[in-house]
């Protein structure tokens, strides 16, 4: 198993154990979970029929309007061996004359394997997401493949607006703050999550900026910047008030608005007060080893909030290698930090998947990533405080 | 098939794996990647049926897949062997695995040669590119019989009975105390066993010991004509 600093590659990443329980989902589910959200986009999955059927799992509505229906091309055996090039693209011009605008078609396992590259020329636009679960280990590449392109499907037919968009689940009351004095300083704000049209989402490529408040919605912020010029912060990976002053300072120079650093800074201060007096209380003692085991929180950029608060981790479970992982790493590294790197996939030698040691839960873990910026702090130094405690 | 609008039709393999939800004590070892695996969990659990199988897969990456490699499947067997809660081993095969070509039952021959196998092991049916799912459940269930009935003295009450079969994608058979209510009734009997919905390792071990077999899905047809010629032990058709 290597070490964080070795790693440059999903594949890289082991599992803890040479037999899964059970398993994880595969990038089908998450692209589908994700775009059963949004009307207004139609998806085929083509495969298999253990993926067609257990697909409607995920979307059990499969016609919804004219531009939102979800079918599935089950391969023959004939076409496993001849390929299904001519097969698929039938299927899509037939939804195409039934109304779909924008389809996403999902090439599971199998035409992946057999090399299929499914491409599509036709005046409507077709996305081809390979999501064939031998490529990774979980389910996280699906929202990123997905919103990607989604975002290659936007246009931007409008100059861009004073707007600034919330993107992501939370159920933090902060959000709320932020909105309020933005939008004193002229700017409309947006939140945006699930359950929106395609048109809503093509509103966000003519904003001042998104503010990412979940992972899933990452990669649809990054396609955006890049392909529009849409700057985005990012506040789902921030766990110590040092980052949290980060993002603060990037929205006021975005917007060019003064003032949003004061406007924080009250609470900040409260905060980040606490947060120096438990470091220090922390950095007395010895530092007590610790396995991140959770596949929820940004693993890399939590491992140095633990750091900071008196606990170091030895084995690590990464997701999905990338950029954001990238970004973080660099910073453990320099701690003098370098665990082990894993896939872990259920209860095994280096910790039940979905904990984080004795400090946090799946629940718990869960439940910290809903929050956002200081109440995700507080909600962490509740968690430490307790531990210590006991 | 083409496309599909509604519910595609289930494969064959997904019989096999489904069949199997019923059977404590086994472990259904999926070689193939991983999210097939958990699917067939949670198919069960939407159909209201409690998992009483462990079901685990050896997942699959590029590398395995171009190579050809089987070293995952070697692993898996070699973890379950330990596990004690584990009676016995039905490796499943996937789509994936019949597209490259792997023997799954000579793969699991010649793990019988190399590692100390304890408990039965056992492969299962193709990769579900030509069969329908109703053959699954029928190639599934001759296949759990063959490798774990054993010969065992007749029991005293020569009304027992086991039930073959009753296993299909939606889990149309609800209230499974209703169902052996009600054969017993009409067979006159006592149910030994539900094979495959509700059994275990051991229940199937023994059950030749009960007197005749009562079919009640197409699928066990052949078990229950396998168990005649070889166990002298005569069956039943009871349409649900």
């Amino acid at each position: 198993m290597p070490n964080l600093s070795a790693v440059s590659h999903n594949h890289q990443l082991q599992f803890s154990e040479p037999v899964v329980p059970m398993g994880c989902h595969c990038p089908m589910h998450t692209a589908l979970a994700m775009l059963r959200k949004i009307r207004g986009v139609s998806s085929l999955v083509v495969g298999m029929p253990e993926c067609g059927c257990y697909s409607r799992l995920v979307i059990d509505e499969t016609f919804q309007d004219d531009q939102t229906k979800h079918y599935t091309y089950i391969l023959s055996s004939k076409e496993v061996i001849f390929g299904c090039a001519d097969g698929v693209t039938s299927a899509i011009d037939q939804m195409a004359d039934e109304g779909t605008e924008r389809l996403i078609v999902l090439k599971t396992c199998t035409p992946a394997l057999i090399g299929e590259t499914l491409d599509y020329e036709g005046p409507m636009p077709v996305a081809v997401l390979d999501v064939a679960h031998f490529k990774t280990n979980g389910y996280m590449s699906g929202f990123n493949l997905l919103l990607e392109a989604l975002s290659q499907f936007m246009e931007r037919k409008q100059s861009p607006k004073r707007i600034v968009n919330f993107i992501g689940d939370t159920s933090c009351y902060e959000v709320d703050l932020w909105i309020g004095f933005i939008e004193t300083h002229g700017y409309h704000c947006n939140k945006i999550s699930g359950n929106i049209h395609y048109n809503t989402l093509e509103m966000l490529s003519h904003g001042a900026l998104n503010i990412c408040l979940s992972y899933e919605w990452h990669s649809l912020c990054v396609g955006l910047d890049r392909r529009m010029n849409v700057p985005f912060v990012n506040l789902f990976d921030c766990y110590e008030p040092s980052q949290y002053q980060k993002c603060v300072k990037n929205v006021e120079t975005v917007l060019q608005i003064d003032g949003f650093v004061l406007f924080v800074q009250e609470s900040f201060d409260g905060v980040n007060a606490r947060w120096q007096s438990l470091v220090e209380r922390t950095s007395k003692g010895k530092r007590k080893n610790i396995n991140l085991a959770n596949q929820d929180v940004q693993a890399i950029a939590f491992a140095i909030a633990l750091y900071h608060l008196g606990y170091e981790v030895k084995h690590i479970h990464i997701e999905q290698w990338d950029e954001v992982c990238l970004k973080w790493r660099p910073e453990l590294l320099a701690l003098g930090l370098d665990p082990m790197a894993h896939y872990m996939t259920s209860e095994g030698p280096f910790g039940v998947r979905g904990c984080v040691g004795e400090l946090l839960n799946r629940d718990h873990c869960l439940e910290l990533q809903s929050l956002i910026g200081l109440e995700r702090i507080e909600y962490l130094m509740n968690a430490v405080e307790k531990t210590e405690a006991i | 098939m083409g496309l599909v609008k509604g519910m595609p039709n289930p494969s064959s393999r997904m019989g096999i794996a489904l069949g199997y939800g019923g059977v404590q004590g086994l472990a259904v070892l999926e070689y193939g990647t991983m999210g097939h695996t958990l699917y067939q969990y949670k198919k069960l659990s939407v159909n209201g049926q409690k998992v009483r199988c462990n079901y685990y897969s050896t997942h699959l990456k590029e590398q395995d897949l171009v190579m050809g490699s089987t070293k995952r499947l070697e692993q898996g067997v070699r973890a379950l062997m330990l596990q004690p809660e584990v009676e016995a081993i039905a490796v499943v095969p996937s789509s994936l695995g019949e597209i490259i070509g792997v023997d799954l039952p000579g793969e699991i021959d010649l793990l019988k040669t190399i590692l100390e196998i304890e408990k039965p092991l056992f492969a299962v049916g193709k990769g579900g590119l030509q069969h329908t799912f109703e053959e699954g459940l029928e190639m599934g269930l001759i296949t759990l019989i063959q490798h774990l009935v054993q010969p065992c003295e007749k029991d005293k009450d020569i009304n027992r009975f086991n039930v073959l079969g009753g296993c299909d994608f939606n889990g149309k058979v609800q209230n499974l105390e209703n169902l052996k209510g009600r054969l017993e009734e009409e067979v006159k009997g006592n149910c030994h066993s539900l094979i495959p919905l509700h059994t275990s390792v051991q229940e199937l071990k023994t059950c030749t010991g009960a007197s005749f077999n009562v079919v009640i899905g197409q699928e066990g047809i052949l078990a229950a004509e396998w168990l005649k010629k070889t166990f002298n032990m005569p069956y039943t058709y009871v349409q649900l």
